[in-house]
């Protein structure tokens, strides 16, 4: 199980890395959304594995908290949000999912694979709200604590 | 108004930039208008969509096309700097137009370097779906032959879909062909590894963010780009996978 945590943790900061690098990311922001990767697939990972909740929930979770320390970072290094969550969402890509539903199809397995799609789907579901919804919240907050200021 | 015009085009010549490196579209009007603001224009139009934009300053108006759309976060960064710059009065019209022509012009990744990257990033997602150091090796390889190949797409129409399809087929071929001549561990980890890099458009995040904002048009546009060009690797890896048992390979 740790084992299996720390291959999980190396993944997903190598992974966040190279895609950085593929989508020209700026350099200071390599290192700080590479670890907020880390750290929300990690949330991810406790929440499947160890404490047995569903996907999505897992999903929902650890994007809302990836978002949260993206938009931190971003006021903190004056760059936009979304370059950081750009990178730093990309583990949670339901990749496996997607490619179970095309395994399943392949071997003529359509109740398999429109299971798998549905998980893919509801995953991509919870991390594009997820975000959308986080980011948007943040926004509203702090802007209107600077109009309070004034 | 020479003025004028030259300032309409410095707008258009940064929103285009924005829309190109994968920019959402409440951020091409923002920076739009922020630029405006900055260079003293009154009744400013914007609209954007994901593959056009409309701006009007006081009854000239420009309209452009976009047809290349990729992610570039360092050009986003820096179009965003320049846009903050002008509304802050630190950047004039000829300062912007420098700035906005350094970055259309700066150089992309360079290729040797989005090989290396493309390999790294799918032999490390390999390690998540329960790959071991050899199928992280197996992977480095097959990742960065799937980014060898897309230049040949780069010109092609609908050249996207094509480089996604060939980097769906050429994993599950890969992968399962090596697993054939020796055991690098779990093939299914290989397989999504290498596709994981060209799914990331599934994340969605900038369609839902352009839909919450309220830009409907531009959120629907951008999912349906999402999920044709994810289908179009699944489609790849089904081909592949079907091929490789056709011609009498085992799938592992």
């Amino acid at each position: 199980m740790i084992r299996e945590f720390i291959m999980s943790a190396l993944g997903a900061f190598g992974g966040t890395v190279g895609f950085s690098i593929m989508i020209n990311a700026p350099r200071r922001i390599i290192l700080p959304a590479s670890l907020t990767a880390l750290l929300g697939y990690m949330v991810y990972e406790i929440m499947t594995k160890a404490l047995g909740h569903s996907a999505i929930f897992a999903y929902f979770l650890s994007t809302v908290i990836i978002t949260l320390l993206c938009e931190v970072e971003a006021r903190v290094m004056r760059k936009p949000a979304t370059i950081f969550l750009l990178s730093a969402l990309v583990p949670l890509v339901p990749g496996y999912n997607f490619y179970c539903a095309m395994l399943a199809l392949v071997e003529n397995n359509g109740g398999e694979a429109a299971a798998a799609m549905l998980v893919a789907v509801q995953g991509v579901a919870a991390i594009a709200v997820g975000a959308a919804v986080t980011s948007c919240v943040f926004r509203v907050l702090t802007t209107r604590k600077r109009l309070a200021a004034k | 108004m020479d003025d004028t015009r030259e300032k309409i085009e410095l707008l258009c010549m940064a929103a285009e930039l924005v829309l190109e490196s994968g920019g959402e579209t409440y951020r091409v009007e923002e920076t739009v208008l922020r630029m405006a603001q900055g260079f003293g224009l009154e009744r400013v139009g914007v609209a954007a969509l994901p593959t056009s934009i409309f701006v009007e300053v006081d009854g000239t108006t420009r309209i452009r096309r976009i047809s290349r759309r990729g992610t570039d976060t360092t050009r986003l960064a820096a179009v965003n700097d320049v846009s903050r710059g002008v509304a802050r009065g630190e950047m004039d019209a000829a300062q912007a137009r420098e700035a906005l022509e350094r970055i259309a012009s700066a150089p992309g990744v360079p290729q040797g370097v989005l090989i290396l990257a493309y390999g790294l990033a799918a032999a490390a997602f390999s390690l998540l779906f329960g790959g071991s150091a050899a199928t992280f090796a197996v992977t480095f390889a097959i990742g960065m032959l799937v980014q060898a190949i897309q230049p040949i797409f780069s010109h092609v129409e609908m050249g996207a879909l094509f480089a996604n399809f060939a980097g769906g087929v050429l994993t599950a071929l890969c992968a399962q062909g090596v697993a054939h001549l020796f055991d690098y561990g779990s093939v299914n980890a290989a397989i999504v590894g290498g596709i994981m890099p060209l799914l990331t458009g599934l994340l969605m995040t900038t369609a839902a963010r352009d839909t919450m904002y309220g830009d409907l048009v531009s959120g629907v546009a951008r999912a349906v780009e999402a999920l044709l060009l994810a289908t179009a690797v699944a489609l790849g890896v089904f081909v592949g996978l079907k091929l490789y048992a056709l011609i009498g390979g085992v799938l592992l």
